[in-house]
Formats: C-alpha cells, sequence, structure tokens
C-alpha cells in the first residue's frame, strides 16, 4: 500500500516534469523573431557580430584552439566545420531566429541570433 | 550478514576483483556508446550505457564501492576518449546523477527505473551547471528541457535492463555474498 501511494507520488512528478519541459520548449519556438545579426561570443566574450543580410564565410578561433567555420547565407547561419571532437555545433544546423542558438562546448563558443533591441545600438554608433 | 559487512570495513579481495570487473564493463560500454554513434534526434543526447553498470553496482554493494567504481570510470573515460574539459562536464554531471541516485537507492528504497530517471535528469542537470560555469552564457539554460525528457528516455531504458538483470536471483546472490 505504501509502496503504491510512492510509486504514484513518483509518476505525479515525473508527468509534471515532462509537462513543464514540454511548455518550455513551446514557448522558446513560438517565441522567436526573425533575427538580423549573429553574435558570436567566446568565453563569455563578444568576437565579432555578423550581419545576417550578407552571405560570407566567417572563421573564428574557440578556446583549445579550435577552429570554427561559420557560414553565413540567406538570413540563416550555420557552422559548417569545426575541429571540436563531438560536432554538436554541426549537427545543430541553420538557424535563424532570435530563440536559437549554437552552442560548442569545447570551444567554448556562442553563436546568438539578436532581433530588433541592437537597433538601438545601431543607431547609438551611426550618431 | 549485513552486520558483517558493517564490521568488515576493509575489501576483500574477491570483493575488489568484482568491483574491477565492473568498472571494466562500464568503460566498456562507454567505448561502445563512443564508437557506435547512435542516430539521436536532439544533437548531444546520449544513452549513457556506462550509467547500467553503475546502477547495477548500486544496488548489490554500498553508495562507497559505488563511488569507487564511478571515479575509476570517470578518469579512465576522460583519459582514452577525453580531455581536461570533458573531465569537468563528465564529473559534474556523473557525481551529481550518483548522488541523487544514491538517495533514492538507500533511503526512498526506490525501484530501478525511477532511480535511473532520476539520475538520467540529473547527469543533465549537472552537465548544464558545469556549462553554464565554463562558457560562462545563461544560453545553455535554454536547453535544459530537451535534456530533461532525453535524460528521462535514457534513464528508463537503462531502468528496464538493470531491472532485468536484477531478477537473475542466483547470479546476484552470489555477488552479493562476496
Amino acid at each position: 500500500m505504501k509502496k503504491n501511494k510512492k510509486k504514484y507520488i513518483f509518476y505525479i512528478c515525473l508527468i509534471a516534469v515532462i509537462i513543464v519541459c514540454v511548455i518550455c520548449i513551446i514557448i522558446q519556438s513560438i517565441s522567436g523573431q526573425v533575427g538580423k545579426q549573429a553574435v558570436v561570443k567566446v568565453d563569455g566574450e563578444t568576437v565579432c557580430i555578423i550581419d545576417l543580410n550578407k552571405n560570407q564565410t566567417v572563421y573564428i578561433n574557440g578556446s583549445n584552439n579550435i577552429k570554427l567555420e561559420i557560414i553565413c547565407e540567406n538570413n540563416s547561419i550555420y557552422v559548417n566545420h569545426s575541429d571540436c571532437p563531438d560536432k554538436i555545433c554541426e549537427q545543430k544546423g541553420k538557424i535563424s531566429s532570435t530563440n536559437q542558438n549554437i552552442i560548442c562546448l569545447p570551444a567554448k563558443t556562442v553563436i546568438e541570433i539578436i532581433g530588433n533591441e541592437s537597433s538601438r545600438g545601431d543607431i547609438d554608433a551611426a550618431a | 550478514m549485513q552486520q558483517h559487512k558493517q564490521q568488515n570495513k576493509k575489501l576483500s579481495t574477491k570483493k575488489l576483483t568484482m568491483l574491477a570487473l565492473l568498472l571494466a564493463i562500464a568503460f566498456i560500454l562507454s567505448w561502445i556508446e563512443y564508437i557506435i554513434s547512435l542516430p539521436v534526434i536532439i544533437p548531444g543526447i546520449k544513452i549513457g550505457l556506462a550509467n547500467l553498470a553503475i546502477l547495477f553496482t548500486l544496488y548489490i554493494f554500498s553508495v562507497k564501492e559505488t563511488f569507487l567504481v564511478l571515479i575509476g570510470r570517470l578518469i579512465l573515460n576522460a583519459l582514452l576518449f577525453g580531455n581536461a574539459l570533458s573531465l569537468i562536464y563528465s564529473f559534474a554531471g556523473g557525481i551529481l546523477s550518483f548522488i541523487v541516485m544514491a538517495i533514492f537507492v538507500r533511503y526512498f528504497k526506490a525501484h530501478t527505473i525511477a532511480t535511473s530517471i532520476c539520475g538520467g535528469i540529473f547527469h543533465n542537470i549537472g552537465q548544464i551547471i558545469a556549462a553554464f560555469f565554463v562558457i560562462k552564457t545563461s544560453l545553455v539554460w535554454t536547453y535544459l528541457p530537451y535534456l530533461i525528457i532525453g535524460g528521462i528516455a535514457a534513464g528508463a531504458f537503462n531502468g528496464i535492463i538493470v531491472n532485468k538483470i536484477l531478477k537473475y536471483d542466483d547470479i546476484v546472490s552470489k555477488i552479493k555474498c562476496l
């Protein structure tokens, strides 16, 4: 009897966790806007800002001497080649909206898409 | 038997050999996982087959002895397949999931599947925490819901297998008596 009760509590907690996770995933996928720029950060510091409008290839030196080849085309950005062993950043594929990001753990590199918030910075820079 | 076990704190040779064998099994399982890249839907998700051996050891031997196997596996893995950085992630995930699993087995006397699922979830949480401190970005938390669901699936898979293994009473009781 007592064992059954524990079992039910566990199942309820498990289902609650799964529901919370699914809600988080749904909110994440809905909340995205079309991005304008991609910020590349290595070890927490911004290395370069890539305009998504231009088609270009950027080479980044990440931590631990890992080189990343980042390609930007058709308003989306992806890691074409990375020297890291796990290749998770390559598998992640193309990203284009503000709720998406690419993280390469061995290279400590983060590619983050920014949207309208960045326009403020642009105006400041232009002024 | 239980009292005798507690009095005799030193490892017997037979037990040490058994633990070494389990460590070898854990190591081989992680090697298998390393060479056969299993098809996964979410990049970065692994089944964590090595946890099979850790979970099995936890149900048969004491927490202390399992901890020895775990540390051995983590160090061996880092030496052969990884580098200093992957050692941080595997230690964070491995030790956090081990603590949670040990609590589940010892205090709640939980079923293998429940223990394994919680171990899987906390392994991923530990790795995310490590990643947060290493690459210094809060973006890593956005991966957490995906990783938790992956951890539940992988944990359930491992738990079912360990449950099946523990049903072979004659072999299990022989190992326990060492």
